[in-house]
């Protein structure tokens, strides 16, 4: 016989081990075990490498890789919203039994064991809520415990055991009780019910006598376990503070006022309070039993001869208690309250509200109706109340109908056949006032007849009716319908008796004149108000303004000057007329508002600025504005006025126009009259087709240098320059003279345009070169270049240049003060200059600053 | 004598497009256009009566329109101060000028479309350059007194007829601007085929024949009624008869020479509604009269 015979065996056998081998392999080291979670992930990392394994490989992806859910939204499908729990954002981990949130089946947090799941009822009768009835029959339904025990032979009341013999059952108690005592005396605090129950099984078994034969076994005592309460304090076991005996058990609280007022049952039932300090424990008292106790004044005594038995005294008496005799007041807690009793119902019953009607429109039950309406009739009737008359109503409220007043029962009855305008006298008669009114009348009447008898209603109104003869009078004067104020008198003279005074017959036409006015017959007043619509229709034809009178539509010529626009002309395919060289018509282009206007108003102003007039020979050229008129109406004619500020593109326009117009048949009037022209002028013009060269003088008087005339005083009286010309010319953009004509220039003003810029840098290469200038005896100011020095044909002399700077002085009205700097200095100049060459008056720093440049201009030689 | 035919309706087209404000043929007469008090344009065929298209874009009633001399353009105004220049197949706006002061009440096409000249409520013509994108108006003449009624542009002339009783000759060649006074509110002027003679409605029932080198009047057509309204007249291709709308659902022709009623078309039997808008064929003896929201073709036997 083996081993293994012998031995049952359970489970694999390791293999044996053979003692000459060596295990192939080490056993692994601890810390090289590592757990995994059912993936085969390595489950708890290191602290340096994150801790947890969590999501796809620590990272939130998944296996395609971390994918942003991209919002969608059509018109056939809608967006849905999305409402995100926790654990959509929680791993498997997290989820699973260890996790932060494991899933298992769990009680609810307010699930109660003792409140039953109440089966959702409806209701289907008048009544809502639950049907009385079914709250009143319960079904009788233990728990399945107690179902359970009852068939096994248990009944409420007994405790759960084998049977016991009364000796066994009163060790079992005796046990029970000093576990229960050493429990409320040592251990911890138990719940109040449990402390009660005991007593009264206690109580019980006392009565049972021990001569009871052994083999009577009893069911053993209900004993119910401990229910210890929670210590929630911090004090020792079994310490209650100063709470009352009662209140000393458990949850109370333990806070004594000792100074409130105690009330207390006397000896004869009385309340006895007790307030003050008068009460305690005594200095000289050696007893200190009960310290922790409450001092209550139940322990005192209040009267003399020791205790009564307390058994009497005990407040609650079965009596209190509504038990019958012969029973005895139930210790136990009645928690359960539940009736258990039932009543079947007949199968065929069927529940029924006999009130209610099924639908609204099914015909009522002829008992209900009428009952229905027994209980609505009050409302109709109203109680009954108005069925009564007075008197009976009188009758049950116990009045006694009196005699009122005699006089008003007078009226009472007279009223009742009263009539109309009927009054009543003193002495009860009834006269009819109305006929007594009527008879008065007609006689006022009658009498209103007589004395208006005379007046003539019927036709004019008679205001002097009292005087028959005034009234003739008057008669007459309105026939005769006089208006002039002689005319009056006259006709009155004729008419008025002749004892009149004169002052009566004045006063008389006076009268009659304001009557005429006064009382004018009504069809008059009335006739100057309405007019027959006839007239008025008359009137509407008169108003309308009469078209068929043939002879008056004369179709009257007028013709004027008119000029296309050049586009237009293009447009049209036509050639402009005149060779588009009329005159525009004045187009007063409104010019956008600017702030820079303000800023530019206050030195260019339209009155402020007088325009060069350098008038040309062309002057004299007539304009191409001609009105032509047929029918000789010249009141029609416009002439235009002479454009008193006519650019110099006008001038040109109209003289070069001369040429191409072909004088129309009718007459012209020249609109602008040729000025005198200024010798100037005329020199200018003699010029004007010269070569360039030979004008060099003009040039020269216009574009002389102002560096150039501080070296050269001398010249400068010869050539000195239209100042403002050249200002405008330099000036900036902003700064130059909105008037002035900005297209580009023509005829000579061309050529000195062009010729300008070239003019100023061959001056200042002079100027370089002229570190030593040698001028010949007739030459003044700068060389001029090689090139312009042609032998001149015509020179303008002195007398030329003396005119163009008296011309100048007339034409070149001085700019107000407020010039620029810069160019201030050289008006000094000028007006140096002027003032020295019309009048010898040099001031004496004048003299000095010439004297001055004079010795600078031989230094520099 | 063609002449004695009488003008018989050929067709009656209901335009569906409010009052019809005005009528005009295209250059070759083959198209209707209508303007409507509905803010539209509508281009009809008046063989077919069919609808070819409608140019919806202005903000108030058009007044008058006229399509281009390769019909491939519409100019239209409106009481809403603007013109319109169509695009008539895309149906699109291409241009739209607004730079008058009131509303327009008539446009016209130069010979050769490159140039249309408004007449406004403003008193004023307005000479557009419809080649450019210029938003801005060539050349403005401020002469008229009153309103312009009606335009009449031939090769070298732009004519205006005001309600100042005024008719100006805008004379581009000659550089002169002549001016017809009538005195009498002018609602309508249309010019012969010889141009040398314009047919005018005057607002004292009368329409008049005025010849324009010496603006002589030269005869006058009366028996029609027009009360207030502007009734446009017009004169048949062939230069013998005027015709003039009747603010009693008729429209009278006239022979020219004699100054007659040749005939009075009853357009409506009721005699009711104003005939008001008329547009004479340019090559055919065809009329069109426009009565509320209808418009009817009419030619002569």
């Amino acid at each position: 016989m083996t081993d293994d015979d012998r031995f049952v065996r359970f489970g694999t056998a390791l293999d044996r081990l053979n003692e000459d081998e060596i295990p192939s392999k080490k056993p692994i080291n601890i810390e090289d075990q590592i757990v995994t979670d059912e993936n085969g992930r390595r489950r708890f990392h290191g602290a340096f490498t994150g801790g947890f394994s969590a999501g796809y490989w620590n990272t939130v992806g998944s296996q395609e890789g971390w994918k942003p859910q991209t919002f969608k939204s059509s018109r056939s499908e809608k967006a849905e919203k999305l409402s995100r729990k926790p654990t959509d954002y929680m791993d498997d981990d997290d989820l699973g039994e260890f996790g932060i949130a494991p899933q298992r089946v769990q009680a609810k947090e307010d699930f109660s064991k003792d409140r039953k799941r109440k089966l959702q009822q409806q209701s289907y009768g008048p009544i809502p809520g639950v049907p009385v009835l079914s709250q009143m029959l319960e079904p009788s339904k233990d728990k399945v415990a107690v179902r359970l025990l009852k068939k096994m032979g248990w009944k409420p009341g007994q405790g759960i055991g084998a049977r016991q013999t009364r000796t066994e059952k009163k060790t079992v108690k005796s046990r029970n009780d000093r576990e229960m005592y050493v429990m409320q005396k040592y251990g911890c605090e138990l719940a109040p019910s449990t402390s009660r129950t005991t007593g009264g099984t206690r109580d019980a078994s006392d009565q049972s006598s021990s001569s009871e034969e052994e083999d009577v076994t009893f069911a053993p005592d209900d004993f119910e376990p401990f229910a210890c309460a929670i210590k929630s304090n911090t004090f020792g076991l079994g310490y209650t503070g100063l709470g009352g005996l009662k209140e000393s058990a458990v949850g109370r609280s333990l806070h004594v006022n000792l100074f409130d007022g105690i009330e207390i049952l006397d000896k004869s039932n009385r309340k006895v309070s007790i307030r003050g300090q008068a009460f305690g424990v005594g200095a000289l008292e050696e007893e200190d039993e009960d310290i922790y106790e409450k001092d209550d004044m139940s322990k005192y005594d209040f009267e003399m001869g020791g205790k009564k038995d307390k058994k009497k005294k005990r407040p609650i008496s079965d009596q209190d208690l509504m038990v019958i005799e012969g029973f005895q007041g139930s210790s136990a807690n009645s928690v359960y309250h539940k009736k258990i009793f039932s009543i079947k119902l007949p199968l065929s019953f069927v529940p029924r509200n006999w009130l209610v009607r099924k639908t609204r429109f099914a015909p009522m039950d002829e008992h209900q109706n009428s009952l229905l309406r027994k209980s609505v009739d009050h409302r109709k009737r109203g109680l009954g109340r108005h069925d009564l008359k007075p008197e009976e109503r009188g009758s049950i409220l116990g009045e006694s109908s009196k005699k009122g007043n005699p006089w008003l029962e007078k009226i009472a009855q007279r009223s009742l056949n009263f009539e109309k305008s009927q009054v009543i006298t003193e002495k009860g008669e009834e006269v009819n006032i109305y006929d007594s009114a009527k008879k008065e009348n007609e006689k006022v009447l009658e009498k209103a007849l007589e004395i208006t008898k005379d007046i003539d209603t019927s036709g004019v109104f008679k205001p002097f009716a009292g005087n028959e003869e005034k009234q003739a009078r008057y008669d007459k004067f309105i026939e005769a319908k006089l208006k002039d104020d002689d005319e009056i008198t006259k006709f009155l003279d004729d008419l008025q008796p002749f004892k009149m005074s004169p002052w009566d017959r004045e006063m008389e036409k006076k009268e009659f004149v304001q009557a005429r006015k006064i009382y004018q017959p009504l069809q008059g007043i009335m006739g100057e108000r309405f007019v027959t619509e006839a007239t008025v229709v008359a009137e509407k034809e008169q108003e309308k303004p009469k078209y068929d009178d043939k002879n008056q539509v004369i179709v009257s010529r007028v013709k004027k000057m008119w000029k296309p626009c050049s586009l237009l002309c293009k447009r049209f395919n036509i050639p402009e007329p005149f060779g588009g060289s009329m005159i525009e018509e004045k187009t007063e282009k409104k010019n956008k508002f600017s702030v820079f206007d303000y800023l530019e108003t206050s030195i260019n102003k339209k009155s402020d600025f007088v325009t060069p007039v350098i008038i040309p020979k062309a002057k004299e050229a007539v304009k191409p504005l001609v009105v032509q008129t047929r029918e000789h109406k010249d009141e029609e004619v416009k002439i235009r006025e002479p454009v008193e500020e006519m650019t110099a593109r006008d001038f040109f326009k109209a003289s070069s126009s001369t040429q191409d117009v072909v004088n129309p048949p009718q007459t012209q009037k020249p609109l602008v009259k040729p000025k005198p022209k200024t010798e100037l002028e005329m020199k200018i013009e003699e010029r004007k087709d010269q070569h360039p060269a030979e004008k060099k003088d003009i040039f020269k008087a216009i574009f002389d240098d102002s560096e150039e005339e501080e070296e050269s005083e001398e010249e400068k009286e010869m050539t000195t320059i239209p100042q403002e010309i050249l200002t405008s010319l330099t000036k900036p953009a902003a700064e130059a003279n909105l008037l002035r004509n900005t297209s580009p220039p023509r005829g000579i003003f061309a050529a000195l345009f062009n010729s300008k810029p070239k003019e100023k840098t061959e001056i200042l290469k002079e100027n370089e070169k002229e570190v030593v200038p040698d001028l010949g005896p007739d030459q003044y100011g700068p060389k001029l270049p090689d090139n312009l020095l042609k032998p001149k044909t015509s020179d303008l002399d002195d007398k030329l240049l003396k005119l163009l700077k008296e011309s100048k002085k007339e034409k070149w009205v001085e700019k107000s003060s407020s010039e620029k700097k810069s160019k201030k200095r050289k008006k000094e100049k000028l007006k140096k200059k002027r003032s020295r060459s019309s009048n010898d008056s040099d001031s004496s720093s004048d003299k000095r600053r010439k004297k001055k440049r004079k010795k600078e201009k031989k230094s520099r030689k | 004598m063609p002449a004695s035919l009488d003008l018989e309706c050929k067709k009656i087209i209901e335009c569906k497009q409010g009052a019809v404000r005005a009528v005009r043929y295209n250059v070759d007469g083959s198209y209707v256009l209508s303007c409507g008090s509905d803010k539209k344009i509508k281009l009809w065929n008046p063989v077919t009566g069919n609808l070819l298209k409608t140019y919806g874009g202005h903000a108030d009633e058009v007044t008058d329109a006229q399509g281009s001399c390769d019909s491939s353009y519409i100019i239209s105004s409106s009481l809403d101060k603007s013109i319109i220049y169509w695009d008539v197949s895309t149906g699109q706006p291409v241009r739209r000028l607004r730079l008058h002061a009131g509303g327009v009440s008539c446009v016209k096409f130069n010979e050769d479309s490159s140039i249309a000249v408004s007449g406004s409520k403003d008193h004023t013509l307005m000479c557009w350059d419809i080649r450019t994108r210029k938003l801005e108006p060539v050349q403005v003449m401020k002469d008229a007194k009153d309103c312009i009624t009606a335009i009449v542009i031939n090769d070298h002339k732009i004519i205006g007829s005001s309600l100042d009783g005024c008719i100006r000759h805008y004379d581009i060649r000659a550089g002169e601007l002549t001016c017809d006074k009538i005195g009498i509110p002018v609602t309508y002027i249309v010019q012969t085929k010889d141009e040398q003679c314009l047919v005018a409605a005057c607002l004292d029932e009368t329409v008049r024949l005025i010849d324009n080198d010496n603006s002589g009047l030269l005869s006058e057509y009366k028996g029609h009624k027009t009360e207030d309204f502007h009734v446009e007249c017009g004169i048949l291709s062939n230069d013998a008869q005027i015709v003039s709308g009747s603010s009693e659902g008729s429209a009278f022709v006239w022979d020219l020479l004699e100054a007659k009623i040749q005939q009075e078309v009853f357009i409506n039997d009721l005699r009711k509604g104003v005939v008001h808008s008329l547009a004479t064929h340019p090559n055919n003896n065809e009329v069109v009269f426009a009565r509320r929201g209808d418009i009817h073709v009419y030619g002569l036997g």
